[in-house]
Parts: C-alpha cells; structure tokens; sequence
C-alpha cells in the first residue's frame, strides 16, 4: 500500500466517527498529560534528593511539547478556556491557587529529604512567591497575545460582512 | 429529540438505515443516531441526506416551535 495514501489520503471515516475520534483522542491527550504530571510527582517524591530533578527530564521536555504545543495552537485560533474567563482577575486566582499547590508539593519534599521544617516552611514561602510572580506574568502575557489575536479574528469577520453588506 | 421526519421520509423511500447510509458514504451508525437525535448532523450531512430523499432541509430538520406566543 501506498504510504503517503496511508499516512495522508482521504479518510475512511464518515463525519460522526470523526467527531468520536476526536473525542477519544481528546481523552486519551489528557490522560496522558496528567498521567505525565503524576508520574513527575511521584518520582520528584521518590528520587534521590542529591540527584536534583534529573530522573523527570524526559517526562517534563514531553509534558512542556504539549503544553506549549495546546497554547500556541490556541491562542492562534483565538480560544482561551471554556470556563475560567481571560481578565486580570482570573490570571490572578489561577496564578495564586497554582502556586499554592506547586509550593506546598516542593515543600513537603523539601521536609521529606531534610526533616528541616522550618526550611520547608522557607520553601514553600519562598516558591510560592517566584511561582506567583512567574505564573502572573506568563498568564498576563498570553493572554494579551489571546485578546490581540481575538480582536484580529472578530476584525476580520466585521470586514468580511461590511463587504457582503455592500 | 429523535427526528421521526427523517425516519418516516426513508420509509416511504422504501431504504433501509444500511441502504441509505450506503448511498451518502456514512455508517449505519450515524443514520441510527441521526434518526434517534443522539448525533447532530452537519449541514452537508443534512444536505446530502435531504437530496437522496429528496426532501427539503424544512422537511426534515426544522422544529416547530410548540410554545410560540
């Protein structure tokens, strides 16, 4: 069989198997991502603390693909969340709720390799800032790439239906 | 909602869900879920399926609305 008819040609599937294929890709991407973000965690508390974060190279080089990848892709097409809404405030809370939880994991870590608590309290203090400020600017900056982008698109349809209209 | 136009409209057509389906290039599967509304067909799907049963979108996919005042 031809491979590039194989790999490229018309599909064999009519358009609701596509739908559901979708659907089931769509799964099966999530899985893995969280399944990826599990499996650091798991191996972040198991590892060997003089080894650093060594052990998760590959999974975190995979898990930014498809992070970066989900972005970029988005925010080309002028899609943000279905739900969480793309404002200050909400890049605010987000940025906040996921620091928390960053910070608290590193520090309990940090209490687990060094039985130190009040260095695990310096941790989490410490992460939580950095991770706050880090996640608030990377949020603000995407998000003000969305709206451009968003305003481009909405631009673009006006255009086309002032043309129609005349 | 199940579309009991479309179902009728094969019916008198004499066609089966296979035959039909066959016909317009899809499975079986989407008429049967077409038919019992659990997939929403896109326009060219309806298209399609309105001109092998020749049968116009109204026929077959507009709702009246029960409540209008």
């Amino acid at each position: 069989m031809n491979l590039k008819k194989l790999l490229f040609g018309k599909s064999n599937l009519d358009e609701m198997q596509e739908l559901a294929l979708l659907k089931i890709e769509r799964n099966g991407f999530w899985i893995g991502f969280w399944g990826l973000v599990l499996s650091m965690a798991v191996q972040a508390a198991l590892a060997d603390p003089s080894e650093g974060f060594q052990e998760i190279r590959g999974e975190w080089i995979v898990l930014m693909c498809m992070a970066v990848y989900t972005v970029i892709a988005c925010v080309r097409n002028g899609i943000w969340d279905r739900r969480i809404p793309a404002t200050p405030k909400a890049n605010i809370a987000v940025s906040l709720f996921s620091a928390t939880v960053t910070a608290l994991i590193l520090s309990l870590l940090s209490y687990k390799n060094y039985q130190e608590p009040v260095t695990a309290v310096y941790t989490f203090v410490i992460q939580f800032i950095l991770l706050s400020i880090v996640l608030i600017v990377t949020l603000s900056f995407t998000t003000a790439l969305y709206h451009k982008k968003r305003q481009k698109l909405d631009e673009e349809n006006d255009s086309i239906s002032s043309k129609q209209k005349q | 909602m199940k579309n009991l136009k479309l179902k009728l409209a094969r019916m008198e057509k004499d066609l089966s869900q296979t035959e039909l389906a066959k016909r317009i290039g899809v499975t079986r599967q989407t008429i049967g879920m077409v038919e019992s509304g659990d997939y929403n067909p896109t326009l060219n799907l309806c298209i399609q399926i309105c001109k092998e049963l020749d049968k116009t979108l109204n026929d077959l996919f507009w709702e009246e609305e029960d409540n209008e005042p």
